[in-house]
């Protein structure tokens, strides 16, 4: 469903992505786990068509995505949540997941105007059914940026369900939640992948990672060193020494 | 509904004010629709402009030329000066709105004087310094709106619709649109927005109410001159959008009616008067940053 | 072309490039645009009439006592106004406005008439090159901006307040970790941008009559060069500055004063679609 080859990618000299090549199957869940800076976050913005790789090709579901405009790459079913949760911050939660909802909804702009509602039901009772699934519906017209951190990332999470995603990225989706929050996002996490929904996560807690994945890749600066099921790559000497080596974040 | 009231009221207030009153009124409803559109781009798009005051010279003057030069029934020339505005407005203002909030400032200062220098020095077509004079009265299917309090009414009614119309707009999938890419481009981007698209939209907008308020203005005086329509008046607009509040079209209807009819209530600061003014802004910004309506309404909501 | 246009080309731009500077000061230090900037020049302008007037002080002291006046007023509005306004850009723009008509009338209430300003750098003229005159007041305007140009860079890179400055222009948060007193650089910036702004307003005083409304078209010549060479870079401002003036100058000889500001504005335009980050601007990097 996804293919990555050979992606890479530098900045003022420094390469963030030096020949990263990965595939995700449809409906897999795919673990991205690497020590900070390794450029786990830097590939997903290459995917979803933010950066632009200096060489290399992104192909999704058989089509050349490489570099396409971020919008043309969410409509093709690939989207995508933000570790450091770039909502939008003055909208309500409800318009929060209505933004990628209205997308696909009948109507216009002018039948906006002229007071036409049916294209604005259906998309808020899209909106509202991911905020539901996320148990945010309780909090659908409270400010976004009053949220509590842990809400944030459900709201993340139902703003990219709005949009369809056959393939769903998720960076560092239980950052900064308590134990409970983290496995009620685990639990969210499973929901979303039997639905049939391909996820690629990144992700700090090993257990989250471990226990939602079907096979890792692990990336050190820019590289993917090793890759395989979580018993496999746990056992590789290379991936002990890179990243389990280092102290983990959280 | 509620909202239709304050218009009712001000269209009772030929029955007790008099003609200069009356001008000032008509003055504050003109802007009104201006200042409206420019709130497209200053509360919803997280763009200022200050080039506003120059597209509405283009609609004053495409109306005043047409139906002087052309002898158009003035209703017709309304289109035309909502179209010359926009045309304007969105091929030159467009290529830098994509850019941050700060080359756009840049460009529309750039759009502003070019506009005022083309309307001043393009004489064959404008007339230049001398102006266009004896612009006939506004009138609807012949019906002249030539007397103080005629002219007034179809003001109020113009600011009326343009009010009600804004409201739609921003309650539109397009204002939902807007708003999220003010708050953040790239998730909206990522969220599915054509992200130029609505900012181009947003320009377009602003610009055609602009130049229906030049419309109104044309017929205002019954005479346009290009100094009508410098930076001045492009910062007057500006400041009529930011100081009642946020995103609230409610705000800046309240801020016209403050600062447009300041140089009425401010003249017993005689020559000071513009200082005081200046000084109004200023503490508003300091005090109550998200302007004088939400710092109202936070206000009550303390107590 | 007559070699008199580029001097006075130069001259001008000299002129942008210091009120320029004033605007590139305070962006870096607060990423913000300060539009009272052409009202500061243009009150350095009218204070050095009013010392003139007043104490009949002459060229040198003048220069000396009007930037730290105004480095002084500087200072104490960003301590009692500006810092009040960092709530959002929209919000900075508008009390700067408010601030400049406050500035501009209550200056129009003293002066309301256009008046001479004193020839202080005197009325002779220079013949360097045989057959180009070259007015005292031009030869002043440009020695001192070199002067400054070269005081500012030594400021910057080899003084600890100057180097406390830079850091807090590149990132205000780590310098404030790393002990630099961020408030007490923004003030200093202040300071600094309106002093050279009111310095750039005496130069330009004795070239014309002087009038509270100058300030606005100044400003935004200045704001644009700003822009044109980089807002972020001194060197990249003062540039943008001198180019301005020389493409005005030459533009008004070659086509006509009526359209020269066309020609500035258009080129802007231009230029902020092209390369908007400026001549010498930086690129910052979109942070994700």
């Amino acid at each position: 469903m996804l293919a990555v080859s050979d992606i890479r990618l530098s900045f003022r000299g420094v390469r963030a992505l030096d020949g990263v090549s990965l595939t995700i199957g449809a409906g897999e869940t795919l673990g991205i786990i690497g020590p900070n800076g390794s450029g786990k976050s830097t590939l997903f913005n290459v995917i979803s068509g933010i950066y632009r790789p200096d060489s290399g090709s992104v192909a999704f579901q058989g089509r050349t995505i490489t570099g396409a405009d971020p919008r043309a790459i969410v409509a093709a079913g690939l989207a995508r949540t933000y570790q450091n949760k770039r909502l939008f911050g003055s909208l309500t939660v409800l318009e929060n997941v209505l933004v990628p909802a209205m997308r696909t909804q009948p109507g216009s702009f002018l039948s906006d105007i002229a007071g036409s509602r049916s294209g604005r039901d259906a998309g808020e009772a899209k909106a509202r059914e991911a905020l539901a699934f996320v148990g945010l519906d309780d909090l659908a017209d409270t400010e976004a940026a009053s949220l509590a951190y842990g809400q944030q990332n459900r709201l993340e999470l139902a703003r990219a369900l709005a949009c369809d995603p056959a393939l769903l990225l998720l960076d560092e989706p239980a950052a900064g939640l308590s134990p409970s929050e983290r496995s009620d996002m685990r639990g969210l996490i499973e929901r979303i992948r039997d639905r049939g929904v391909a996820i690629a996560l990144v992700e700090h807690d090993m257990r989250v990672v471990m226990q939602l994945s079907s096979r890792l890749v692990v990336l050190d600066h820019g590289v993917v060193i090793a890759g395989g099921t979580p018993a496999e790559v746990t056992e590789n000497p290379e991936v002990v020494a890179a990243y389990f080596g280092t102290p983990i974040d959280d | 509904m509620i909202r239709l009231l304050p218009f009712v009221v001000a269209a009772l207030l030929p029955l007790v004010a008099n003609d200069y009153l009356l001008e000032i009124g008509s003055f504050v409803a003109i802007q009104s629709i201006s200042v409206i559109g420019l709130g497209y781009l200053t509360g919803f798009a997280g763009r200022i402009s200050l080039a506003q005051g120059g597209l509405y010279g283009i609609g004053a003057y495409t109306a005043a030329l047409l139906v002087t030069g052309a002898h158009c029934p003035p209703l017709l020339a309304l289109p035309a000066a909502i179209l010359a505005a926009v045309l304007v407005g969105t091929l030159l203002g467009s290529p830098a709105i994509r850019l941050s909030g700060l080359y756009f400032v840049m460009s529309t200062i750039g759009l502003q004087q070019i506009i005022w220098i083309v309307l001043m020095h393009w004489s064959s077509l404008t007339n230049g310094p001398m102006g266009v004079r004896e612009i006939p009265p506004l009138s609807v299917a012949g019906f002249a709106l030539a007397s103080p309090e005629r002219f007034y009414w179809a003001c109020v009614v113009f600011a009326a619709g343009s009010f009600f119309l804004a409201r739609r707009v921003v309650a539109s999938r397009f204002g939902l649109f807007l708003r999220a890419v003010s708050d953040d481009e790239l998730s909206a981007a990522t969220s599915g927005v054509r992200v130029v698209r609505t900012k181009v939209l947003a320009l377009a907008l602003s610009s055609a109410w602009a130049g229906a308020a030049g419309f109104l203005h044309a017929f205002f005086l019954r005479f346009v001159h290009p100094d009508m329509f410098t930076l001045d008046l492009s910062v007057v607009q500006l400041t009529m959008a930011m100081f009642g509040g946020y995103r609230s079209l409610d705000g800046m209807m309240i801020a016209t009616l403050i600062l447009g009819s300041a140089s009425e209530y401010l003249r017993p600061f005689g020559q000071f008067r513009l200082v005081v003014y200046g000084g109004i802004l200023l503490l508003t910004m300091m005090l109550a940053p998200r302007g004088i309506l939400p710092a109202l309404a936070g206000l009550r909501r303390r107590r | 072309m007559p070699p008199q246009i580029l001097i006075g080309g130069l001259g001008t731009g000299c002129i942008y490039a210091l009120v320029g500077l004033g605007f590139t000061l305070v962006y870096r230090g607060i990423r913000m645009v300060n539009f009272a900037q052409g009202q500061v020049f243009m009150a350095g302008t009218f204070l050095g009439l009013f010392l003139v007037q007043t104490l009949g002080l002459s060229a040198i002291p003048l220069l000396i006592a009007v930037p730290v006046i105004s480095f002084a007023a500087g200072w104490l509005l960003e301590r009692i106004v500006f810092r009040r306004l960092f709530h959002s850009h929209e919000v900075f723009v508008v009390g700067a406005i408010g601030l400049g008509v406050m500035i501009e009338n209550g200056i129009r209430a003293a002066f309301p008439e256009p008046l001479p300003f004193p020839k202080i750098f005197g009325t002779g003229v220079y013949r360097f090159i045989p057959g180009v005159l070259f007015q005292k007041t031009y030869l002043w305007i440009v020695v001192i901006t070199i002067l400054l140009v070269i005081l500012l860079h030594v400021l910057f890179t080899h003084t600890r307040r100057g180097r406390a400055l830079r850091a807090v222009a590149s990132d205000a948060e780590i310098a404030g970790t790393m002990g630099v007193s961020v408030s007490g650089a923004i003030g200093f910036t202040f300071g600094l941008s309106f002093a050279v702004a009111a310095i750039a307003g005496i130069l330009i005083g004795p070239l014309y009559f002087v009038s509270p409304d100058m300030g606005e078209m100044v400003g935004l010549k200045a704001f644009s060069a700003a822009v044109l060479g980089g807002i972020n870079s001194v060197v990249g401002t003062i540039l943008g500055g001198v180019l301005l003036g020389l493409v005005e100058a030459i533009a008004a000889f070659y086509l006509s004063t009526d359209y020269k500001d066309l020609f500035a504005f258009a080129i802007l335009m231009l230029m902020l679609v092209v390369r908007p980050q400026g001549l010498l601007g930086r690129v910052v990097p979109v942070k994700v």
